[in-house]
């Protein structure tokens, strides 16, 4: 009886929060009303700057015997912004300055003579030819141009961080995407390309052992951004994993990986294929499911899914 | 959760009423704003081979140049405004075989709250970071931050980032600052926390006594 009554009261709680949640959500969404006469978002172009923060779970399945993999985590997404171009100029102005470093120091390789002494030895002589100022002024040009297209470009980034805990994998997932055309509806259908890495990593299936999931990749991404709705159908080839082309090697490698030294990790290098539904009821708040083909499989055992909930500002 | 949901409701609430009159204030000062400073610190380094057997341990005193850069730059969806900061710090190493270190630091900022009442400012920014450093390699994560002015004199500015890097391992980095506008110098501490029994985990403190150069937008 008295556990019930807790019950109960545990429920009004819960209730009671639920109705602050949605008065909060109501009145955050007044802004949207008075400005655009709707509580629901417009439509946005693919590079209208935001950020969604939130929380995100995720089941992976890889279809291998170790069984699935659960995430609890948050997400940030930052698009058409400031911090992807920062991090990819910086980045970019490294190399050039490294490389334009080289040319006037080291210098371009030019070829190597051969010579031989009267005792038979050989000597081999390098030659390199340092970059005259002219040389240097040009690459420097064309570094600093190239910075400047960096820098008004709309860049996007986006990072997972999953925190393990019990029977959860821990990981990180960090992208950069350079690169977003809109064709049509101006701006709101398109596509993107982006550089992605993803390691994942526990230990709840395998004792002491460890496994990884290991993803180098270059995300082909087609999206399509309506009011409260937003769709992004993507496919990301794993350069680990012979970009996704050739899903014998991928078996091989994750059996290589189990019969190898029991110190180092079974690893998993699959290219998956997911769907992302966001949904935008109200201005600030986002409701994101992903469904993902991991693998290339006729079996259930591939699938995974992730759900998301945070704030887009 | 009253509070919470109160707190959740003033934050967008207060940036999109206030924000306009209070857009003098910037992601961590008065304007916008590039650093130039000095800092010093420690720096110790902690490795776990692969199978856990042994841990390497190296520590250092650095010494180096710390260069920043901060600014409003947009708005976004929710017309909130929003910016960048930027740090590269490098230097030398005493005690490392290569006495050598370097960070690299991008922090978008979310001003969820900026608002002015007389000679009082305040800030609350959410802030996605982007980090890469000598000894813990890439890395990425989620902060907050909270900036006390008094205009135009004194700024307390703390910051608060948890980082996950791409070894899949965690670690903290707080910072607290110390702002005097009619001086241009800030005084800062820094210090991060890894976590010592994974790869790469480290710890570092650092102290930077750095001139601020104001600047204004074209």
């Amino acid at each position: 009886m008295v556990s019930r009554q807790r019950g109960v009261r545990g429920w009004r709680r819960h209730l009671a929060n639920l109705g602050w949640i949605l008065t909060v959500a109501g009145l955050a969404a007044g802004p949207a009303r008075a400005e655009g006469g709707s509580i629901v978002p417009p439509a946005y172009p693919l590079t209208a700057p935001m950020y969604d923060i939130g929380g995100i779970y995720s089941f992976q399945d890889f279809g291998f015997p170790e069984g699935p993999v659960t995430l609890f985590g948050v997400r940030v997404r930052e698009r058409g912004a400031g911090l992807g171009r920062m991090a990819l100029g910086a980045v970019f102005m490294l190399l050039g300055s490294a490389s334009e470093a080289a040319a006037s120091t080291v210098g371009e390789y030019r070829g190597s003579t051969y010579s031989q002494d009267l005792s038979g030895n050989v000597y081999r002589t390098d030659h390199y030819q340092r970059a005259s100022p002219e040389e240097l002024a040009r690459m420097r040009e064309s570094r600093d141009e190239g910075f400047d297209a960096i820098m008004s470009a709309p860049m996007s980034m986006d990072l997972q961080l999953f925190f393990g805990g019990a029977n959860g994998a821990s990981g990180i997932s960090f992208e950069i995407t350079p690169f977003t055309v809109g064709l049509l509806a101006k701006g709101r259908v398109g596509f993107e390309v982006a550089f992605a890495y993803t390691l994942l990593r526990d230990h709840a299936a395998l004792g002491e052992r460890e496994r990884q999931y290991q993803n180098l990749g270059v995300p082909i991404r087609l999206m399509a951004n309506f009011s409260w709705l937003q769709l992004a159908l993507q496919w990301t080839p794993n350069i680990f994993g012979s970009f996704g082309g050739n899903a014998q090697k991928v078996v091989d490698d994750y059996r290589a990986s189990v019969t190898s030294d029991p110190t180092t990790p079974i690893t998993y290098r699959t290219s998956p294929l997911s769907l992302a539904v966001t949904l935008t009821p109200l201005k600030y708040i986002f409701i994101r499911a992903t469904g993902t083909i991991n693998r290339w499989d006729w079996s259930t055992r591939v699938l995974g899914y992730s759900l998301e909930l945070g704030v887009r500002l | 959760m009253r509070w919470l949901c109160l707190g959740l409701l003033l934050a967008p609430g207060l940036s999109l009423g206030k924000d306009r009159e209070a857009n003098v204030t910037n992601p961590l000062g008065i304007r916008d704003y590039a650093a130039i400073g000095a800092v010093v610190g420690y720096l110790g380094v902690k490795e776990r081979s692969t199978d856990g057997s042994a841990v390497a341990e190296d520590k250092a005193t650095v010494y180096g140049l710390r260069i920043s850069f901060g600014q409003y730059t947009h708005r976004t969806v929710g017309e909130v405004l929003a910016g960048v900061e930027f740090n590269v710090a490098f230097g030398y190493a005493q005690g490392f075989k290569l006495p050598l270190w370097a960070t690299l630091e991008g922090f978008a900022h979310i001003a969820l709250v900026n608002v002015r009442w007389g000679v009082f400012a305040y800030r609350f920014h959410l802030v996605p970071a982007f980090v890469w450093n000598a000894y813990n390699g890439v890395a990425g994560g989620l902060g907050i931050r909270s900036t006390m002015s008094i205009v135009p004199a004194l700024t307390i500015d703390a910051t608060l980032v948890g980082l996950g890097s791409i070894h899949a391992t965690g670690s903290l980095r707080g910072a607290l600052q110390l702002i005097i506008e009619p001086i241009h110098t800030s005084i800062g501490l820094e210090f991060n926390v890894g976590q010592p029994e994974r790869l790469h985990g480290a710890t570092a403190v650092s102290f930077t006594l750095a001139l601020r150069l104001p600047f204004e937008k074209d």
